[in-house]
């Protein structure tokens, strides 16, 4: 061994003692904090070993994430966007409005008050083919 | 006579005297890498919880480099989440310290020493805190973990995560820089 090599020694050792007198001379504060902090750790070393093994099957484990989850769901429904069928207000058209309005059969049909020809051709439809081939109108029969 | 919980019970006594024997070198440790007192106590503390909570269970002999090594993880993120916050901070236009002036019957220290000696030490130690904070942060470890705690060779690889080479490498350019700034430490 060397001369510096004694040297180093020497001084990891001088350094080691001033080390250690400032471990030994730590403020009450430091000690006191330190201490609680152990005895926190050691009491969740006891914690653990109390907590039963099936404690994540109780409700009281996953009841307030289930709570939270149909909160959450509740929410979605509520504020979606309004899409139920409903009938249309008073003054509103809808598109069955307009394609009654403009379908010109169904008005020559209620317009025209021609039913009782309309019923004519029904009872003659239900006759015999050659009674309705061989027998005038409405317009001739009723003169 | 209820032999796990008997077991149990011997488990939480060996891991308090475990923790009560490192706490204060640990918080020397953490409070030299992270200069602040309160920081360095979080950091003891996370640690502690830490151990207990995951190597509890590991035979007692590895407690201590496993301690260590959780210590200095978390050591480095909070060096990292400061350096980000201060960064951030540094774009405010106030600066905040709220940890205020220091109780000082709570800072008393223990009065086992004559003043003078005391005295002497502290200058002592004033010198070598300042010589250790100018040390690349992993030389400074290296060194306390070995001088401090009295870790060996392996279990301050196995602490720092690195290997046995590098911890002699920088445990000898921490010795050979403290000697060149301290000179002769009394």
């Amino acid at each position: 061994m060397t001369a510096r090599d004694d040297d180093l020694a020497g001084f990891e050792r001088r350094v080691r003692a001033v080390l250690e007198h400032d471990a030994a001379g730590v403020s009450g504060r430091i000690r006191s904090r330190l201490t609680q902090a152990r005895h926190v750790a050691v009491a969740g070393a006891r914690a653990r070993r109390d907590m039963p093994p099936g404690r994540l099957l109780r409700p009281r484990t996953w009841l307030p994430a289930t709570v939270t989850a149909a909160a959450a769901l509740a929410a979605v429904w509520l504020l979606r966007p309004y899409r139920t069928a409903q009938p249309p207000a008073p003054g509103i058209v809808t598109a069955q409005d307009v394609q009654l309005l403009t379908d010109r059969d169904g008005l020559a049909l209620v317009e025209g008050g021609n039913g009782e020809f309309y019923e004519w051709a029904v009872a003659q439809a239900r006759s015999t083919p050659a009674a309705a081939a061989g027998e005038a109108g409405p317009g001739k029969h009723g003169g | 006579m209820d032999l796990p919980n008997s077991n149990a019970q011997t488990l939480e006594r060996t891991l308090g005297l475990f923790l009560a024997s490192v706490e204060l070198k640990a918080f020397r440790i953490a409070r030299a890498a992270l200069r602040h007192e309160d920081d360095a106590l979080d950091a003891v503390q996370d640690a502690m919880l830490h151990l207990v909570r995951s190597y509890a269970h590991r035979p007692p002999e590895q407690w201590k480099p496993l301690f260590y090594r959780i210590l200095e993880n978390r050591i480095r993120d909070m060096q990292r989440r400061r350096s980000v916050r201060n960064r951030v901070m540094s774009w405010l236009p106030f600066t905040a310290d709220a940890d205020g002036a220091a109780d000082p019957i709570a800072e008393a220290v223990s009065p086992q020493m004559p003043p003078v000696r005391r005295l002497e030490l502290d200058e002592s130690l004033a010198a070598l805190e300042r010589a250790l904070a100018a040390l690349p942060r992993r030389q400074q470890q290296v060194f306390l973990l070995r001088t401090l705690e009295g870790l060996d060779v392996a279990q301050t690889a196995h602490a720092m995560g690195c290997s046995q080479g590098s911890v002699k490498t920088h445990y000898f350019r921490a010795l050979r820089a403290l000697r060149a700034q301290l000179g002769d430490l009394e």
